[in-house]
């Protein structure tokens, strides 16, 4: 679909600017960041490096939570969201469903005949019909546990790196924490990197994977992947399918029943496969999971035809989240330049160094992804990803290329990636930049590169008028891929089991209009958060140009627009959907967060207030569903950035509520109008 | 041609390596190199998780483990590149054993992008954040990674080829896609238009 609008390099532009306002926008809570300084200091003790943790949690309690207890309180509040009441044992948990019957895509069919004559769905005016009957629900679903990552051992990594035909030297994997191990291994040109068992990174071909950012599709994607996964003793049930949204192909694991296993919101730990153009594997990221079976509940299922039924129900509007999703960008078409072998040239590249775990022997040197070898003495001290010239000869032994060094040194020329023009004149490529320069264009294109090319993007060096290319792509032109029409991807039901109007916005009562009186310590943005409005609305109503105020000074308040309610407010009856985290630390002790998610009247967003009071435990069985409060808005906390109240009591108006578990395979469908 | 870069490009470096330098024995002077990189790595992580709770999380155990691996830092390239390869780390470690909550937070269910935003400064921008980090999540991990190191890590394209361990130029083209893949396949571009 063509933008009528703008065009894209300015519609860029616009997404480029909002990024840069955005990441400026946010701030560092200020007590946050001295209390953190402060600790960082406490702790800082380079005699004794081990010391530091305990230390560090001595001194700081509230942010003690390291990594593991982290991840412990995002379990628990997982399973508070998911299945509560029961609530279950902190661990981390996947749904999958029972295996009653083979689970069947929900197709809506977009072909016009033959039109049914009763039935059908109404959706946003249109009469929608299913090409096939809705499974039957089941009446269980199977629960399973995650178990936690353990690190490989060195044993359990070369093990892992002989199924893929590596072994010799252990490298140390680039960029990993000083106290974390990935091992890397290589032969050249394949290489491994094994965090742990089900946590690594293959790829076939390094030069190639070097530039390459893409993913080839292929026909045959299926065998392709399988073989290569027998081939190398991955033995589980899987199922393969293309990744819509990041390009290349997903390895799903099933459970043990036959269905995907899936976090929340379909989120899961596949293997992710990109092919080559020629259809060989030529990355494997794998992130699979290891866990154990919890056992079979109801969870309380509703019938698919009734979940069907709330999903085009356009008048709920909890629970259900809906994307435009265009189709993954296709159509962006590489020429790399082939060196030329067994002939010395000057390459110009990216010189990167992996240490050996043993640090006796030599690191493993690459360029632009091509394995060095020669001289490359004082590659293993340059500066990661050092832009290097380098003199020498590809050969290739045993099926593995790569650069023999004779002499190098660092690039006076930086690389470069240029968008323009490129034709062929007299025997000679040029290439005319956006800016009108000419370059003349070193080596020869390939043959298949269509010319004149325009919008064309180029990489190389640049050296006065000569630019020496390693990369061509037609990224500027294509990969538009239907952009902006695509499909509509429904990605949760999140359904009660008693139609209800969920949640019914309760208007808060504005604050009314007045006079304030300034006191010592209030400022404008004080002040506007107590009565709800903003500093806009504020200074707009007192003819204030600037944020300068003094101590008696009387203010209008203006009647509150505002959606926020002010502090000292009553809150009557206030519906909302219950959000609750429990952070719990290793000594046993927890804080529970309380926040109602509420939408107020005409706003166009839900709010968030954090809930505060006696006896609100019970609140926990209730976890993203509706309840009702009662009580004062105490103060607005900065840190949560949303008012907190003092709760009296609360009341649950739909306490038959249930949720519903889902069942079968996500699918992205395009919903056609007859 | 356009280049998408962020107004911090140049770190300074040099000092910054002496700094970490002394660092190692020095607690002011690991004050100083907190001062000046507590803020990138803040919004890093507050672009990948979208809240405050666990980008503070993850910035407190970002430089703990700064802290103890200072002695590591080797002075070859910048300190912004190195901390925020070790934020980077953290990040994914908080992903992974978080049973990668890749997808759209929760609390979306209830935010539908809607053409108006509401009046109040602070919600609008907590708002825009929200779109922006889940635009972020529907575009491919390797592309949102180097746009959140650019724009939000204010990371040079070298420093975050060096976090990527990718070439600068190939940061430059992950970028680049990755733009144009928010502008394509996701509402950014519209709903931010002022």
């Amino acid at each position: 679909m063509k933008d009528q609008f703008t065009n894209n390099t300015e519609r860029d532009e616009i997404v480029s600017e909002t990024l840069k306002s955005v990441a400026q926008n946010i701030e560092v809570n200020p007590t946050f960041k001295a209390e953190l300084e402060k600790q960082l200091m406490e702790a800082h003790q380079p005699a004794n490096v081990n010391s530091i943790f305990s230390a560090f949690n001595r001194a700081m309690p509230t942010l003690g939570w390291i990594a593991a207890l982290a991840v412990m309180a995002l379990v628990l509040n997982w399973v508070i969201r998911s299945i509560a009441p029961p609530p279950m044992p902190a661990a981390n948990e996947t749904l999958t469903p029972s295996a009653q019957e083979t689970p069947t895509p929900i197709v809506v069919t977009e072909n016009a005949t033959p039109i049914p004559d009763s039935g059908g769905y109404d959706w946003r005016g249109t009469k929608l019909y299913l090409a096939q009957s809705l499974p039957e629900s089941p009446t269980e679903a199977n629960v399973y546990l995650l178990k936690e990552d353990q690190r490989a051992t060195v044993e359990e990594a070369r093990a892992l790196a002989q199924r893929f035909g590596l072994d010799g030297e252990i490298y140390q994997a680039p960029g990993q924490l000083p106290n974390a191990t990935n091992y890397f291994f290589t032969d050249g040109k394949q290489s491994l990197s094994v965090n742990s068992n089900p946590y690594f990174t293959y790829i076939a071909d390094m030069a190639k994977a070097y530039n390459n950012t893409g993913a080839t599709t292929n026909p045959n994607a299926e065998t392709i992947i399988n073989d290569f996964l027998q081939s190398h003793g991955f033995d589980f049930p899987h199922k393969i399918e293309p990744a819509e949204l990041y390009g290349g192909y997903v390895v799903e694991p099933l459970s043990p029943d036959g269905f995907p296993m899936r976090y929340e919101f379909f989120s899961s730990r596949p293997m992710r496969v990109a092919l080559d153009e020629n259809g060989q594997v030529l990355r494997l990221e794998s992130n699979l999971m290891d866990y154990e079976s919890f056992g079979a509940q109801p969870y309380g299922i509703i019938t698919a035809e009734e979940a069907f039924q709330k999903m085009m129900d356009d008048s709920i509007t909890g629970g259900k989240i809906e994307s435009a999703l265009s189709s993954s960008i296709t159509g962006i078409k590489e020429w790399r330049y082939a060196y030329p072998a067994n002939e010395t040239i000057t390459i110009y590249g990216y010189a990167y160094s992996t240490p050996a775990l043993d640090s006796a022997q030599p690191a493993f040197i690459q360029i632009d992804g091509y394995t060095a070898t020669g001289n490359t003495n004082g590659m293993d001290a340059l500066q990661p990803n050092t832009f290097v010239e380098a003199t020498g000869q590809f050969i290739t032994e045993n099926g593995i290329e790569r650069f023999n060094i004779e002499s190098w040194k660092p690039s006076e020329f930086p690389q470069d990636g240029l968008v323009g023009t490129l034709r062929r004149e007299n025997g000679q490529v040029l290439f005319q930049t956006e800016q009108g320069e000419e370059l003349t264009i070193q080596p020869d294109v390939p043959a298949n590169l269509p010319l004149p090319f325009e919008n064309v993007f180029v990489l190389g060096v640049r050296k006065g008028d000569i630019y020496e290319w390693t990369l061509i792509d037609n990224r500027m032109s294509a990969g538009g891929g239907g952009g902006g029409g695509g499909g509509l991807g429904f990605y949760k039901l999140n359904l009660s089991g008693t139609p209800v109007p969920f949640p019914t916005a309760t208007p808060i009562p504005s604050s009314g209009e007045g006079n304030y009186t300034v006191q010592e310590g209030d400022t404008l943005t004080s002040i506007a958060q107590a009565h709800g409005i903003t500093v806009d609305q504020l200074m707009q109503a007192n003819g204030l140009n600037d944020p300068m105020i003094f101590i008696d000074q009387r203010l209008v308040i203006p009647g509150a627009q505002s959606i926020q309610p002010a502090v000292g407010q009553r809150i009557e009856g206030q519906r909302g959907l219950m959000n609750i985290t429990i952070y719990k630390r290793p000594n046993g002790n927890q804080r529970v967060e309380y926040i109602l998610n509420y939408l107020p009247e005409n706003a166009p967003y839900s709010y968030m207030m954090l809930l505060e009071g006696e006896n609100l435990q019970a609140l926990q069985a209730y976890q993203n569903r509706p309840v009702e409060i009662w009580g004062t808005v105490d103060r607005y906390d900065d840190r949560y950035a949303m008012p907190v109240i003092k709760v009296e009591r609360f009341e649950i108006p739909f306490p038959d509520l249930q949720f519903q578990i889902m069942r079968g395979t996500q699918k992205i469908i395009r919903l056609y109008p007859k | 041609m356009i280049t998408y870069e962020t107004e911090q490009t140049q770190s300074p470096s040099i000092d910054e390596n002496k700094l970490a330098h002394d660092a190692i024995a020095n607690a002011d002077a690991f004050a100083e190199l907190y001062q000046r990189n507590v803020t990138r790595v803040y919004r890093y992580h507050m672009a990948h998780t979208g809240n405050v709770k666990d980008a503070e999380d993850l910035t407190s155990q970002t430089f703990i483990a700064a802290l103890e691996g200072i002695r590591s830092f080797r002075g070859s390239g910048s300190f912004a590149a190195w901390i925020m390869g070790i934020a980077s780390k953290k990040r994914l470690m908080f992903f992974r054993m978080s049973g990668n909550r890749h997808e759209v937070e929760l609390d979306a269910a209830l935010h539908y992008p809607g053409p108006s935003l509401p009046t109040d400064k602070a919600a609008t921008q907590r708002l825009q954040l929200e779109s922006v980090s889940r635009a972020l999540k529907q575009i491919s991990p390797e592309r949102a990674e180097a746009i959140i190191l650019s724009y939000f890590g204010g990371l040079s394209n070298v420093e975050a080829s060096r976090v990527l361990n990718k070439s600068e130029a190939a940061v430059k083209m992950l970028i680049s896609r990755g733009l144009q893949d928010l502008r394509e396949r996701t509402s950014l571009a519209l709903e931010v238009e002022r």
